[in-house]
């Protein structure tokens, strides 16, 4: 042995050197990398840290606990077949100092697109949320810009002992503001089941949710319920605003304010009527029927439509918009340009030929359906003026 | 190289005088590159460390990294000293073969100006390919052409930048955090952007007095330009360096930036200092076009090697695809040290006379026409948002 270090020691030395910085090398280096995805890690969670105790006032810290989630399936926004289930992506405690204040849910769920995570506030001792922030999202950015701080303050201090549990959507951002919302549901089912809360149930049954077709009214009031409710099986008919909010009795009593919250709530879900499109106005005397609908981005479409003499059909039409559509498409208008609104006009004439599918025109879909919606209207209220015919 | 008589004759022996020599100039060498690694291992290391980013094992990293590349290089040497020479078989022999052969230095340097990240068995590779391909094989200390710690800087850039960047690449902890810089440096996002406009090139990195202090990201050691310009001083009074070569070299990116910003239509002066204190190029400048083996030996030539580094960095950097330049302009000029000197030498013996001046305006047209060149074809590839004298943009 000493033979050989003696001749061959320093070859071995230098060897060996070489050898150990390539291994200890490879090793510090690979530490350094794995390094960088763990200091990623921390400061994503120093950043959500900070942002869910903003969520709070005077909370001083937070901290992640076990929860089995809930199992409960909602509807896909704007959809009545497609069910999910949100999938609870964290839950956190509020302290301050050591005592609980609250409990935040981080649910993601389906906007228009998927992957809408929300982390929603609830305050231990009112049942109620404090806020909410969005966490992340592939919505369409202009679309969801759409959601403003009028939207997100409707959630600030919202009891979840409310029977209408329910926030009004955003224009043009519709889905968004669904998937949101399904998500506070959901908060509030997984609060329901870690915490001594229950979620407020009545018994009541929409039995019908129709248009309103009284003239007098239908501009203001456009949509009437028909409602059973409480152990007693009370029955009223009432009127809803655009919003399915209680604008007045049709028959019965007038309900308590939480049932009316609940009608809302019943209402809005029940996805039996269609809010784009409603009645603006009835000249008997002319027989004219001013509608209006909503076409793309929500641009406004008012139709008029002259009915026959006998009220069972259509004599003409026309409209007013500042909507334009690419003129590419079927020869579309520009209504700066003084160009005839084809979409609106193809569609009429459909229906005043007496077509029953009206077909429509491709490369203008979201105008199309904002047209066939109205011309639904006025065939309920040509059908109503016939005797319900 | 200021202890290698160059001047006219007769010649002064100094060389074995006390307190000279090439070890004095090698130990004022390393005096000079302290303030640099300790800079470089404070902004990447001990700064990230104490902003609570990284663990103290972390913090060493670019400490014992820029030691491990002298180490490396050290190691490669002696072990080809073994294999090769029989007579520096034993450690005795081995280590004074070393220490005149100036080992550590390829690998120091090298270490310095790769990205934080690099893997240290990359650091091997180009420790490897500069010490032994591109210094032993040429015969050792004194008979190589390239540039050791540049070759091995190349040999690196053309083939392992995947690895440094799946590894973590040229960003501190600290610097990854800042949404400013948009995962580039101040020369990544010229080449991104084809912008000049400080808003975008220096705004996101503060001011200039960052681009100054060297808090902006880069490779190692190669953004601390206060540190560099120490070093500059410091070396040029130990007169280990000719003052006037990294003068030139950087004096000549200044200009032609100045330039380029002007075609493109923006005369700020700003361009022009965002320019040169960008990137290795005050690096390159101080310690490695000075270097006394690989770059001429009279000052007419070190003069006419610098004017080609600035031309050729300036093509490179702006034109071409290498958002760097300085390392692949340094290592293309080696290659013509030997005619510049000899070319240069005849010129500082004769004086400019009718046999002299041929050579003499052909290089200083060749070199003109290259400089016009890189301004007009840069001032159309990049654009400002203000316009300011756009003369020359736009006149061919």
């Amino acid at each position: 042995m000493k033979t050989f270090f003696n001749k061959h020691g320093l070859i071995t030395a230098l060897v060996l050197i070489i050898a150990v910085i390539f291994v200890g090398g490879g090793f510090y280096s690979n530490f350094m990398t794995n390094q960088i995805a763990v200091h990623e890690e921390e400061n994503k969670g120093g950043e959500l840290n900070a942002l869910f105790l903003s969520m709070f006032t005077g909370a001083t810290n937070v901290e992640e606990f076990e929860t089995t989630a809930v199992t409960k399936s909602y509807f896909k926004p704007l959809s009545n077949s497609e069910e999910y289930t949100p999938v609870l992506t964290g839950s956190y405690k509020v302290l301050n100092g050591s005592s609980e204040v609250g409990v935040i849910y981080v649910v993601t769920t389906f906007g228009k697109n998927a992957n809408l995570t929300v982390a929603y506030g609830i305050d231990l001792a009112s049942d109620s949320l404090t806020q909410i922030k969005v966490i992340s999202n592939e919505e369409t950015p202009t679309y969801f810009a759409n959601l403003s701080t009028n939207f997100y303050i409707q959630f600030v201090n919202k009891s979840l002992d409310d029977i209408g549990f329910s926030i009004d959507s955003v224009a043009g951002a519709t889905m968004s503001s669904k998937g949101i919302e399904t998500g506070m549901f959901y908060a509030r089912e997984q609060y329901a089941a870690d915490f001594d809360f229950t979620i407020p149930s009545i018994v009541m049954t929409l039995n019908s949710l129709t248009y309103n077709l009284d003239p007098t009214t239908f501009a203001t009031k456009p949509f009437i319920a028909d409602v059973t409710y409480g152990d007693e099986n009370t029955n009223v008919v009432v009127y809803l605003d655009s919003s399915f909010t209680y604008a007045g009795i049709v028959t019965g009593t007038e309900p308590a304010s939480d049932v009316q919250s609940g009608i809302k709530s019943y209402a809005s879900a029940s996805g039996q009527v269609v809010t784009s499109a409603s009645f603006v106005s009835y000249d008997a005397g002319t027989r004219t029927l001013v509608l209006i609908s909503k076409g793309y981005n929500n641009t406004p479409i008012q139709g008029t439509y002259v009915l026959n003499a006998t009220l069972d059909g259509v004599e003409s039409y026309s409209f007013i918009t500042s909507e334009s559509y690419d003129n590419e498409y079927n020869g579309g208008y520009n209504h700066l340009l003084g160009v005839v609104p084809y979409v609106e006009n193809n569609l009429s004439e459909q229906f005043k030929n007496g077509e029953v599918e009206i077909d429509a025109i491709a490369g203008a879909t979201v105008t199309s359906n904002a047209m066939k919606n109205m011309i639904n209207l006025v065939k309920l209220f040509i059908a109503d003026q016939n005797g319900g015919e | 190289m200021a202890r290698f008589a160059n001047g006219k004759a007769p010649f002064l022996r100094t060389s074995d005088a006390k307190n000279s020599g090439t070890g004095v100039i090698m130990r004022d060498f390393m005096i000079g590159l302290l303030p640099v690694i300790l800079f470089a291992w404070y902004k990447n290391g001990i700064k990230v460390f104490i902003e609570g980013n990284i663990t103290f094992l972390e913090m060493l990293y670019p400490l014992i990294f820029i030691l491990l590349g002298g180490v490396l290089s050290t190691l490669f040497e002696g072990l080809y000293f073994y294999i090769t020479d029989k007579n520096v078989r034993n450690f005795k022999t081995l280590g004074q073969k070393l220490k005149v052969s100036y080992a550590v230095i390829p690998g120091l340097l090298l270490a310095m100006v790769v990205p934080m990240y690099t893997p240290i068995w990359v650091l091997m590779f180009g420790a490897f390919m500069g010490t032994i391909v591109g210094k032993m094989l040429f015969g050792g200390f004194g008979n190589n052409i390239f540039n050791p710690a540049l070759l091995g800087y190349v040999a690196i850039g053309f083939t392992m930048l995947g690895v440094i960047g799946n590894a973590g690449g040229v960003f501190n902890a600290s610097e990854v955090l800042i949404d400013a810089y948009g995962g580039a440096t101040p020369l990544g996002t010229l080449a991104g952007t084809k912008v000049i406009d400080y808003d975008t090139l220096v705004a996101p990195y503060g001011s200039l007095w960052n681009f100054l202090l060297g808090t902006i990201p880069g490779a190692l050691a190669e953004t601390g330009s206060l540190a560099i310009i120490i070093a500059y001083i410091w070396l040029s009074i130990r007169k280990v360096i000719k003052w006037f070569t990294p003068l030139v070299y950087i004096g000549t990116v200044f200009i032609l930036s100045w330039f380029i910003g002007m075609a493109a239509g923006d005369a700020g002066i700003w361009f022009p200092v965002y320019s040169i204190l960008s990137g290795g190029l005050m690096f390159g400048a101080v310690f490695m076009a000075t270097e006394p083996v690989t770059t001429p030996r009279n000052p007419l030539g070190k003069v006419v090697f610098a004017l080609f580094l600035g031309v050729l960095t300036v093509l490179f950097r702006y034109i071409g695809n290498l958002p760097e330049g300085v390392g692949t302009a340094i290592i293309v000029m080696n290659i013509f040290t030997l005619p510049i000197d000899k070319m240069t030498a005849i010129i500082r013996a004769q004086g400019i006379k009718k046999s002299t001046i041929f050579s003499a305006l052909g290089l200083a047209a060749f070199l003109l026409i290259l400089m016009v060149y890189a301004i007009i074809k840069a001032g159309n590839v990049y654009s400002a948002f203000i316009t300011f004298v756009p003369f020359i943009k736009g006149v061919f």
